[in-house]
């Protein structure tokens, strides 16, 4: 991917804070990152890092309340998608942003059959007449891979297996020809070879269709499959940009070292896999400084005091780690 | 005896149907009101926004307002208030049939709330939103089908229900006044002749027994039907 390649989403600045009974959860905390067009960017951290709340925010679904957007900018295609009112962001939902979801057992509605299930966004948000409406569903249900569309379109979600569920999630998204996906975790209920099939599935159709893919996961075996960019994320915020390349050859924040050094790999057998000590800091009480200060192996005093600025390593690779850079001593 | 089987149903029918047509009504209608207004549901929580904090005490009204009246209603014992009814409003059958309308669809009301309550947080129902469905549009196509096996089940149960009621009111003679002859009226005029001639109070009630018992095997039925896990492929 070229950079001169022109920015399809960009997420400035994003706070999305979850207002408790006495307390209040910064799930995401001042997150920047950016989708250009046709590029697959993955978004990668641990559980509870607010990987899910952050494409949440994007589509404009976060629960309000208790949840709030408290300040930032998402921009998609030139406008502010945090300044629109719920009508106009139906028009965006499904048209020009889908979004694919982690359950496809329980993203499907059990008493519409899948072709009433496909045909929902094409009534919501075209005028295609219902001859065309079940010509057209099964047309994408040939695209996702799935066999003898027409029969399948008058069979009901528990009829699928979850591989096929999660195929036909993917045409929904599809329907209305969207510039973006988002995909929230779509493999982690599969099993390891149907993973794989979705994964080509998607980076396929993104090659046919031209679409941008934000690829939500907390697996890093897939990332190196199909990512363009990879955003890494900590406790809210963004802790490492850059190429594929950049964060498995090249790490230079300490938490994507830790989370490399933890995969399994061939040249590890045998030996005690390395896991990061410690744990992810609660939302609400998060350590003052550099969030991962109290896990960092490289930590020094002046983490604990003062929230770390962003470091260029190369062109295209940040990593928010001062010491790192050698600015901090 | 046809006839008055036929009547009867119809009757009873009707007021199941009034019932169940109002109660599904009453709850959509509140359910779109707050699902509207707070999207995912009102969790407790201290300061939300100025505004949303005002929408908020409103939606809590709107459904405790409801929700209590069913509560009122339900204080009542049915059958007393149906005998009182009765008793003040001229007898006819469309006043019977009515008033075991208007004090039987507590049930059902409160019964489609709790479905909408728990279908309100499901996946699809998120997975609708993300694909820009309107509210209106996912209460009515995507919440109601799912709500409406459960509703459809229980009203035919109603129907049983309200068939007994307009027995009993008509066997203590507070029913269909007299050109119209139900089983409840058979039943009060065979019983004076109970010992001479016992077929006259046995076939009324015998006819009652199996006309309920058919509309609960007819529910069951319909249930099974409904859900689509056990339909068979066509």
């Amino acid at each position: 991917m070229t950079d001169t390649s022109s920015i399809l989403l960009s997420v400035q600045d994003l706070k999305v804070y979850f207002h408790g009974e006495d307390e209040i959860a910064r799930a995401v905390d001042g997150m920047d990152f950016e989708v250009r067009e046709r590029e697959t960017v993955c978004l990668v951290g641990e559980s509870g890092c607010g990987k899910t709340v952050s494409a949440l925010a994007i589509m404009g679904l976060i629960p309000c309340p208790p949840a709030e957007v408290s300040g930032g900018r998402i921009i998609f295609g030139g406008n502010n998608l945090l300044g629109l009112d719920e009508t106009e962001l139906e028009r965006i939902r499904g048209r020009r942003i889908g979004m694919v979801f982690q359950e496809p057992l329980t993203s499907l509605n059990p008493v519409l059959t899948i072709g009433e299930q496909i045909a929902e966004p094409l009534r919501v948000h075209t005028s295609m007449p219902a001859s065309e409406i079940a010509q057209f569903s099964a047309q994408l249900l040939q695209d996702v891979g799935i066999d003898r569309p027409q029969e399948r379109l008058r069979d009901y979600p528990h009829q699928l297996s979850g591989g096929q569920r999660q195929r036909v999630m993917i045409a929904m998204a599809l329907a209305c020809g969207p510039e973006l996906i988002i995909a929230d975790e779509p493999t982690t209920a599969l099993d390891v070879t149907v993973q794989a099939q979705i994964l080509r599935l998607l980076s396929a159709l993104q090659r046919s269709r031209a679409l941008s893919v934000l690829y939500i996961t907390h697996d890093l075996g897939v990332v190196s499959q199909i990512a363009d960019r990879v955003y890494v994320m900590y406790a809210g915020i963004i802790v490492e940009h850059g190429t594929v390349a950049h964060i498995f050859k090249d790490p230079r924040h300490p938490y994507t070292r830790a989370l490399l050094a933890s995969l399994p790999s061939r040249k590890k057998r045998g030996r005690r896999l390395y896991s990061i000590p410690g744990s992810v800091p609660h939302p609400a009480h998060k350590p003052p400084g550099c969030p991962f200060h109290p896990r960092c192996s490289m930590a020094i005093a002046a983490c604990r005091e003062q929230h770390p600025g962003l470091c260029e390593f190369a062109h295209g690779h940040t990593a928010r780690c001062p010491v790192a850079a050698g600015v901090w001593r | 005896m046809l006839l008055t089987a036929v009547l009867l149903s119809g009757a009873a029918l009707l007021a199941a149907g009034v019932r169940t047509l109002g109660a599904v009504v009453l709850v959509s209608g509140h359910a779109w009101l707050f699902f509207s207004i707070s999207p995912w549901g009102f969790r407790r929580r201290k300061s939300p926004a100025p505004w949303m904090r005002f929408f908020l005490k409103g939606t809590i009204q709107v459904d405790t307002v409801i929700m209590r009246f069913v509560d009122i209603m339900l204080c009542f014992p049915s059958f007393f208030l149906i005998l009182t009814v009765v008793a003040l409003l001229p007898a006819s059958i469309y006043t019977i049939m009515i008033v075991i309308g208007l004090t039987s669809w507590e049930g059902t009301a409160r019964f489609v709330r709790a479905e909408f309550l728990s279908l309100r947080e499901q996946d699809f129902v998120a997975a609708a939103r993300a694909l820009g469905v309107g509210n209106f549009r996912i209460i009515f196509r995507h919440m109601t089908p799912n709500a409406i096996a459960p509703v459809l089940v229980s009203a035919t149960i109603g129907i049983a229900s309200a068939i007994l009621t307009e027995a009993g009111l008509s066997f203590l003679g507070f029913g269909v006044p007299p050109p119209h002859a139900t089983w409840g009226n058979i039943l009060s005029d065979g019983k004076r002749f109970i010992f001479d001639a016992p077929w006259l109070t046995f076939i009324p009630g015998a006819a009652i027994l199996l006309v309920v018992l058919a509309f609960n095997l007819f529910g069951e039925g319909l249930r099974d039907i409904l859900n689509p896990k056990l339909r068979q492929r066509n």
